[in-house]
């Protein structure tokens, strides 16, 4: 009887281990980051889908469209129910619903038509971008419309085409920065009462000396016609925590970017994303293998081809910033110095994945992602791999460097190709004295630019301060040597040429 | 053996007077085709080094992918097609100088390239990207040297004007480009000739 049970409960295992399929849950996006070279390589997945979250779902019927999402300060998520004209406001759970689709302004009843753009201010006014109806309409959290602020009166603003409103951020101040549909001088700003006070955030056109000698001899009327600023339209705009508006551009040529790219440009001529100033000065710092333009490598056939088109920016903690591509429905998050820290998310219908995505906010340490396309918001919560790399990025932040290379060890545990580990961890030991094992980590992760300071500490250590003075005076020595011999010799030339003519 | 080092040591002297220096080359035979074959032999040399050894802040090329044959090629094939086409076009532009000479002159005009590289890579290796412009200078004063001694020994070797010089050498580049075009033509067809003999051959074969 015993023997008999061994041998079926034998057979019973081997039939199950030899049939059963191998099952997992993949995620239906790959995690990557990109290397020196511009070659992806992989990584594990920072976010994964942590809940999605439809109209349906909420029990308020689905969403239309939705255009904008804005989280503020004390976890309050406000969606931004285009194609529905509504406004709907949550708690961080997606509770305490509450929906604003009547609105009165002086006790008549108004309307939002297509709003695209939604910005909550401390103290709780909202103000969104009434699209359609050509305006941006300042209200409190019941819908009473406290002020509304048409086409602003200036001469600045072609009064022939039609005023579009898109997105909007204000400023501590009060003042409002609006991002116009078909207006290309950058934003428009405006005081706390609606007046136009200047457009923000297009650079001027870089002179060079033909410009210059070209305008010399332009006429009166060909220098007005001349574009003082490069044209710049930006499509989306988000404030960070020190009021710098993170500003993202889509209508860049694709010629441009892909330059940008090749070169390793860091310029930020051509840049899909900007850290806009008080002044409209675009402070992004970009001091990483590439610009963060998203991908790098990029396929040039296909349905979804081309450079990354940035359709939102979400600035979050310790100077990390994500970047939302709307082409291929992936995000991009970098840090404060333009390193790129992971990727995830892509096109398509599963969850984590995106048909049309629009807008990106961060709750705490989440992302909402709004897809207008599938009409919902997609809500991605951290792995343990993303949360080390986020500690150690906020350990850097903060100047606690042996926890942040403590922390980098560990991220290189689960991921070593991860380059910023090794340059983290090269930081920490530049700051401890340690150079040569800095320029050991900075140079696996080529890091050309850190590498050159640690390795002109670890020099004048070795050789002391002087080196710079001393090279430089060799180096002036046998220049002038040279040029000295340089003067002979062309002296000889003509007089040879004299010769040599007489010769032939 | 001292004959040839006192013919490599010419070249120190001849890249500082270029206009002496390659007269004496050509009429006091005071180089030699042994030595022309030793400075190219050390250029290439030099070149690799600079490919591998270069410091990490300015080293640009993957060190897996040296390949010794390319090295090899990159450095003989732009000389020899020099040589050739500026033969041709000197010889039918009265030129005085014989294949021979124009080989020998070239090649020490090539000095500078290696005397720049090695203070250059050790350099390299010494210096922060705050001092780049040392090295970008030297690098380049490196081929300007180099171009211009070329240019003289062109207009000593054959006694040219210096209006005659630019000339020819402008069109000895376009001779290059006509040599290298003749060239693939050449391949292509020999390729086709014998992909034709080969698709015969099997023919015959398989009917057999």
């Amino acid at each position: 009887m015993g023997k008999k049970r061994t041998i079926i409960s034998l057979l019973v295992v081997l039939l199950v281990a030899f049939t059963t399929e191998i099952c997992f849950a993949a995620l239906p996006y790959p995690s990557y980051t990109y290397n020196y070279d511009g070659d992806p390589v992989a990584s594990p997945s920072p976010y994964v889908p942590k809940k999605i979250i439809t109209g349906a779902m909420l029990g308020i019927g689905d969403f239309k469209e939705p255009a904008d999402i804005f989280v503020t300060r004390e976890h309050e998520i406000y969606l931004l129910d285009s194609g529905n004209g509504r406004i709907i406001c949550t708690d961080a759970q997606w509770g305490n619903v509450k929906v604003m689709d009547t609105f009165s302004f002086e006790g008549k009843e108004e309307k939002l038509n297509k709003p695209q753009g939604l910005f909550v201010t401390q103290n709780k006014e909202i103000y969104v971008a009434d699209t359609d109806n050509k305006r941006i309409v300042k209200m409190d959290t019941e819908g009473k419309i406290l002020k509304i602020f048409g086409v602003p009166d200036t001469d600045m603003i072609d009064k022939g085409i039609d005023y579009l409103p898109m997105k909007i951020v204000v400023d501590k101040s009060m003042r409002m920065y609006i991002a116009v549909r078909n207006v290309n001088m950058g934003l428009v700003e405006l005081d706390n009462e609606g007046n136009f006070l200047s457009f923000i955030g297009a650079p001027k056109v870089s002179t060079n000396p033909f410009l210059v000698f070209w305008k010399a001899l332009a006429t009166k009327e060909q220098k007005a016609g001349m574009r003082q600023f490069v044209p710049t339209e930006y499509n989306n705009i988000a404030m960070d925590e020190q009021g710098f508006i993170y500003g993202t551009i889509s209508a860049l040529k694709i010629g441009d970017l892909l330059d940008t790219i090749f070169n390793r440009d860091l310029s930020g001529k051509t840049a899909p994303v900007r850290r806009l100033n008080a002044t409209g000065q675009d402070v992004l710092r970009r001091r990483g293998h590439y610009a963060p333009v998203g991908d790098i490598d990029i396929s040039y056939m296909g349905s979804s081809e081309g450079p990354s088109t940035i359709v939102d920016a979400a600035p979050g903690k310790y100077g990390i910033y994500s970047i939302l591509d709307g082409k291929r429905g992936r995000i991009f998050a970098y840090d404060l110095d333009g390193n790129l820290l992971f990727v995830f998310g892509g096109s398509g219908i599963q969850d984590g994945t995106f048909r049309t995505p629009t807008a990106i906010d961060m709750l705490d340490s989440d992302y909402l992602v709004v897809d207008s396309g599938l009409s919902r918001v997609t809500q991605f919560g951290r792995t343990e791999y993303g949360k080390a790399v986020i500690d150690a990025v906020s350990y850097h932040y903060n100047g606690k460097y042996d926890l942040a290379s403590q922390t980098w060890e560990q991220v290189l545990k689960y991921n070593s190709n991860f380059d910023q580990a090794y340059i983290g961890i090269g930081k920490a030991k530049l700051r401890n004295g340690d150079y040569s094992g800095a320029m050991e980590n900075f140079k696996i992760a080529y890091g050309k630019s850190y590498y050159s300071k640690a390795f002109k500490l670890f020099r004048k250590e070795a050789i002391g301060d002087k080196f710079a003075l001393l090279f430089g005076l060799v180096v002036l020595l046998l220049c002038s040597i040279w040029i000295i011999r340089l003067v002979i010799s062309i002296r000889k030339l003509f007089k040879k040429s004299k010769k040599g003519a007489l010769r032939a | 053996m001292m004959h040839v080092l006192k013919e490599l040591g010419y070249s120190f002297h001849l890249i500082f007077h270029p206009f002496d220096g390659f007269w004496d080359l050509k009429h006091e035979k005071r180089g030699s085709a042994r030595a022309s074959a030793i400075i190219l032999i050390l250029l290439t040399i030099v070149y690799i080094f600079r490919r591998q050894l270069t410091g990490f802040i300015f080293n640009a090329n993957d060190p897996l992918d040296l390949n010794i044959f390319v090295e090899i090629f990159s450095v003989f094939a732009p000389y020899f097609l020099w040589c050739i086409a500026n033969w041709c076009l000197t010889t039918l532009m009265d030129g005085e100088g014989s294949f021979k000479d124009i080989c020998i002159a070239t090649a020490y005009a090539l000095a500078p390239l290696i005397l720049i590289n090695v203070p250059l890579i050790i350099m390299s290796n010494i210096i922060t990207t705050e001092e780049q412009t040392f090295y970008t200078f030297f690098s380049s004063l490196s081929v300007f040297w180099a171009g211009g001694l070329i240019f003289l020994g062109t207009l000593v070797t054959h006694q040219y004007s210096v209006k005659k010089t630019i000339l020819t050498s402008i069109l000895s580049i376009v001779g290059m480009g006509v040599i290298i075009f003749i060239t693939l033509i050449f391949f292509n067809l020999i390729q086709q000739m014998l992909g034709f003999a080969i698709s015969l051959y099997k023919e015959i074969v398989f009917r057999m």
